[in-house]
């Protein structure tokens, strides 16, 4: 297979510019580096952005949130997303067969989807869809060729190419006789023509090239240093981000030419970023970064009006206007229908879902202040939704961590929870004053009169202070750098579904630099797949498996 | 009597006595001549377990009863109505209810003198951070919530009594595929592997059925015709095996250890097809044992995804159910696990499953996640309703394994019912969690009463529990999860 070699210092010269200082330390080595600096994953140095330079040197914290961490990094192999899996299966097949399957959950790394850390020991369901998904493309395929009688032609003209498609990878003759001898054993055993089709099927549904993103980088070795992915495996994990599926002939050219003309890459990215499917890209990040569910909980009511209030009000502000990430907290508007101008006591707009700026009256700015955000982090008792919210405003916005409770203090008392000698202090005395100024919204997001007071931000950020309620809080965020600095390294790890190390800092730098200069969406997904962390490949041996 | 001893009774003696009543039919009949031909499980009064999983543990002071341990009496008066049912981090024995104790086993009082209740068992995995994944995660490996480093009782139950069976056990699931924010097997279902990955739950337990009885279920006796389609899956599964085994140790540690995972489950579900297809001229049962599944349903790419649909959630209860019972008398397994919802889950397509089940007295859009947090009374009193209609199906169950021929007597006789969730009440919290059993073979357990299993006053982890099922049904393990010290005290 022919492989080309992603030249990201190049692609990074030519769309970022930022600047690179000589290095003063290699990454496991054990040496020093120096204040600000940290380094690339091939070794050069990156001067980090200014005011959290130690928060890249690999060692410390600064504002509770700890530096990037020198461990060995290891890039996630994922087993396809629902979507992914349903959008594979229609490109191949150009079939919607797939569409309704019931496939097994998608995991979580805390955060986002992604299907790296789950840990999954039972592939029963995969078989399961496999089977019905196989079935519905043998009745679709039956019709284009006579199976029993031309069973090797049938297999070579109407199979080959889907499966190459969906396997993302050319067949050896090899490969094509043991999938091909699946259905031809089963016509050998009297099997009709349909019912020996699905089992071919069957078989290319459940390999494991199809059902992962298996990336081996050039050379195919382990790579605990790092290695650039082939032309090929950057062309799919670009395509996968941004279209949940295979990538069409444009990507896999531009991706593979992209040492020889690096702006006909760009130039593709660009192109992609105006696709329909960058606006579900752009939900998901959001929704999965402030703990909103990504579906909506009902096909109508107050739960589906809040979901829709928000990604219509998210895609306006992010996508529509190109507004900087910060805009989500501090807008003055939002989109109501009837039920939602109810439930936030405004005046209800002239069309369902129609633009609203929200009276001061109101209480309302920015999607902290959205019922589905306030119901998704606090639906509970009100002590406990002071919990749950500030636990997501410092651990989302702010990157700060919060321990385990110790084992045993699940049902201490809210009046003794922040005693310095309960144990629970050093936890409680952030979190639960950061949620008490949501106090004014019960579970669902609606107003309720009476603030419980003694509530600010403590979590010793550039922002600490204290607040009255959420509108103050979200006034400061945007000229916060901690918030900067969070939000990239949330943007990275959506991105690369691992979080930021030290050799990843010239990519982070250059998206914590996008957010300070209040770019788009558009200008973060650039920063973020155009950076060399995006065509890098991290991967260590294992002692316990195939030794 | 051991088990070979009643293989010698005859079950046709059985048959003629009591299972005319159970089917309504005379003998004589020409039904009856049919039945007369046709054969249970290979190795009949075989000891089965089924574990009966319902999220978010219930509404305390509605369920256990009020006048504390002793005797079982279920008090068909015990009302919520207008009530505000009380779950509190302390021993229910001190707050327990009298006006409304039991009201949420009022389904099986006809099962009264089957029943087992206890008391008194915690489940500290809920003290992980996060609560839902932790207390899920210990439910059935009896870990303290960190992760299971073993699989779950049900795997190991299905393993020491699997005999002859094509599968150890068998797992579904329904109607929990978008539980808040994290989907994840993990954090939705407590089945785990031999290896602690967590399970695959579909929440269709329609899949559950199109694995188990691939072929359907034959209802009239006849020459068994070949089911090309299984073999076809079986060359399918056969050459992903060998591919998987050629190409196993590609990538890094992370991509070899999930391809070995991959290989591992493959391999599993290959033998277990061979087995069905083994088992393909197995006899037809004596009693209808089809599963009523609407037209189009097994096709699980429908497009309309019904198992989506809260209208359907009743329909496909009945068919966990039903299909729980089928696998069990025609020996394709002899452990279930039937998951009904999940802990935490509110955020679906459509979260309302509860309030079209005609439960009577509803009176909110109560989810799962709602029972699991919010201190309403209207809430707390649904709490108690749902569970109620869970044991209505519960009831159910036990009727339906009454009425099916095993051994010397019928399948409730060799079955236990496990009941059990991952918290005990809202809150998060695994106080006395809500254990019954249901039946008694071999005459193991006590039964009719209500047991507390606390010492000197103090709730016992739940692995003691499970660590107990696993001693009384036979198993030699000295230790479960964290415990080493099996519960005993439900024993005969």
């Amino acid at each position: 297979m022919k492989t080309t070699r992603i030249r990201w210092k190049r692609i990074l010269g030519m769309s970022l510019l930022l600047p690179l200082t000589g290095c003063e330390g290699v990454l496991g080595t054990g040496e020093t580096l120096g204040a600000g600096e940290g380094t690339q994953g091939d070794g050069e140095a990156v001067q980090a952005p200014e005011g959290v330079e130690d928060l890249y040197t690999g060692t410390g914290s600064q504002w509770g949130i700890p530096a990037l961490s020198m461990e060995p990094v290891s890039s996630p192999m994922v087993r396809l997303l629902q979507r992914e899996y349903r959008q594979t299966v229609a490109t191949a097949f150009d079939s919607d067969a797939a569409q309704m399957t019931s496939l097994p959950n998608d995991a979580s790394d805390g955060v986002f989807l992604i299907n790296a850390y789950d840990g999954l020991g039972d592939y029963g369901g995969y078989v399961d869809a496999a089977s019905s998904v196989a079935g519905a493309l043998a009745s679709e395929l039956l019709p284009s060729c006579e199976w029993a009688a031309e069973a090797e032609a049938c297999f070579a003209s109407e199979l080959t190419p889907p499966i190459q498609a969906l396997l993302r990878t050319s067949l050896s003759e090899t490969e094509r006789a043991q999938i091909a001898s699946v259905m031809t054993e089963s016509l050998a055993a009297g099997a009709p023509a349909e019912v020996a089709l699905e089992g071919a099927l069957l078989r290319v549904l459940l390999d494991e090239r199809f059902l992962f993103r298996l990336e081996l980088g050039e050379g195919g070795e382990v790579a605990p240093d790092g290695a650039s992915l082939t032309g090929h495996e950057f062309a799919n994990r670009l395509s996968y981000w941004l279209l949940d599926g295979p990538p069409n002939a444009n990507l896999s050219a531009a991706a593979a030419g992209s040492v020889a003309d690096p702006g006909a890459l760009e130039a593709e990215i660009d192109a992609l970023l105006q696709d329909e499917s960058f606006r579900e890209v752009i939900w998901q990040f959001v929704s999965g970064w402030l703990g909103i569910g990504a579906e909506a909980a009902g096909p109508d009511g107050l739960e589906a009006s809040m979901h829709e209030e928000t990604k219509r009000f998210v895609e306006h502000v992010l996508l529509d206007q190109r507004a900087p990430l910060s805009e989500l907290f501090t807008a003055e508007y939002s989109f109501l229908d009837e039920t939602m101008a109810e439930h936030y006591g405004v005046p209800a707009p002239a069309g369902e879902f129609d633009l609203v700026t929200l009276p001061p009256s109101s209480s309302r700015r920015g999607i902290l202040t959205h019922a589905s955000f306030l119901s998704a982090n606090g639906a509970e008792e009100r002590d406990v939704s002071w919990i749950f919210r500030g636990k997501i405003v410092y651990e989302r916005l702010f990157c700060g961590h919060l321990p385990a409770p110790p084992p045993g203090v699940a049902d201490v008392e809210v009046e003794s929870r922040e005693d310095p000698g309960s144990g629970c202090a050093g936890c409680h005395t952030i979190v639960d004053p950061t949620g008490r100024i949501f106090d004014m919204f019960d579970g669902h997001g609606a107003f309720i009169d009476g603030a419980a007071g003694d509530s600010g931000v403590r979590f010793g950020t550039d922002i600490d202070a204290d607040f009255v309620d959420p509108l103050a809080l979200a006034e400061k965020i945007p000229e916060s750098l901690a918030f900067h600095h969070c939000a990239a390294r949330m943007w990275f790890r959506f991105g690369l579904g691992r979080e930021p190390h030290v050799v990843d800092g010239a990519s982070l730098a250059a998206i914590e630099q996008v957010l300070r200069d209040d770019g788009s969406v558009f200008d973060l997904a650039k920063a973020l797949l155009l950076s060399p962390a995006f065509s890098q490949l991290y991967s260590h041996s294992s002692e316990a498996v195939c030794q | 009597m051991n088990q070979s001893d009643r293989m010698k009774l005859s079950r046709r003696g059985f048959v003629q006595a009591a299972g005319t009543t159970a089917l309504g039919v005379t003998a004589g009949s020409a039904l009856w001549a049919s039945l007369r031909q046709r054969a249970l499980a290979a190795e009949p009064g075989a000891t089965k377990v089924i574990f009966f999983y319902v999220p978010e543990g219930c509404a305390q002071q509605a369920f256990w009863p009020g006048g504390g341990p002793g005797d079982l009496n279920i008090n068909m008066s015990a009302s919520i109505d207008g009530k505000n049912p009380q779950s509190k981090a302390q021993s229910i024995t001190t707050y327990s209810s009298a006006d409304m104790g039991t009201y949420c086993l009022q389904p099986l009082k006809e099962q009264e003198q089957l029943l087992t209740l206890i008391s008194g068992f915690d489940n500290l995995g809920r003290n992980l951070e996060q609560s839902h994944l932790g207390a899920v995660r210990a439910a059935l490996t009896g870990s303290n919530g960190g992760g299971g480093a073993q699989g779950s009782l049900d795997y190991h139950l299905g393993q020491h009594l699997q005999g002859d069976s094509v599968f150890g056990s068998i797992f579904s699931s329904l109607f929990g595929q978008h539980v808040l924010n994290n989907l994840t097997g993990d954090f939705g279902s407590p089945i785990r592997t031999p290896s602690g990955a967590p399970g695959s739950p579909t929440w269709n337990p329609v899949t559950t059925y199109n694995q188990v009885f691939p072929s359907g279920i034959q209802t009239e006796p006849g020459e068994p015709k070949i089911d090309h389609r299984l073999h076809a899956r079986l060359r399918a599964l056969g050459s992903t095996r060998a591919h998987l085994e050629a190409v196993k140790c590609q990538g890094g540690a992370q991509a070899q250890q999930r391809l070995e995972a991959y290989l591992a489950s493959i391999e599993k579900i290959e033998e277990e097809t061979q087995a069905l297809v083994n088992a393909d001229g197995s006899p037809v049962p004596e009693v209808d044992v089809s599963v009523d599944i609407p037209d189009g349903w097994t096709n699980i790419s429908s497009a309309n995804e019904y198992w989506k649909n809260h209208t359907n959630f009743a329909k496909l209860s009945k068919i966990q159910i039903d299909t729980t019972v089928a696998a069990l008398a025609l020996n394709r397994t002899r452990v279930s696990l039937m998951q009904f919802s999940a802990s935490g889950n509110s955020n679906g397509v459509n979260g309302s499953h509860y309030q079209t089940l005609g439960i009577q007295g509803f009176e909110g859009g109560t989810q799962d996640h709602h029972l699991g947090h919010d201190p309403d009374p209207v809430r707390r009193r649904d709490q108690a309703r749902v569970f109620r209609w869970y044991y209505e199906q519960l009831n159910y169950l036990v009727e339906r394994l009454k009425a099916i021929p095993d051994g010397d007597g019928v399948m409730m006789d060799n079955t236990l019912i496990v009941c059990c969730s991952e918290f005990s009440m809202y809150n998060h919290r695994g106080t006395d969690m809500p254990y019954v059993l249901v039946g008694n073979p071999e005459g193991l357990f006590k039964k009719g009463v209500y047991l507390d299993a606390r010492r000197n006053g103090n709730q016992r982890s739940h692995s003691d529990f499970l660590l107990g099922l696993m001693r009384a049904l036979g198993m030699s393990n000295t230790s479960f999860g964290t415990s080493s010290d099996p519960y005993s005290g439900f024993l005969a």
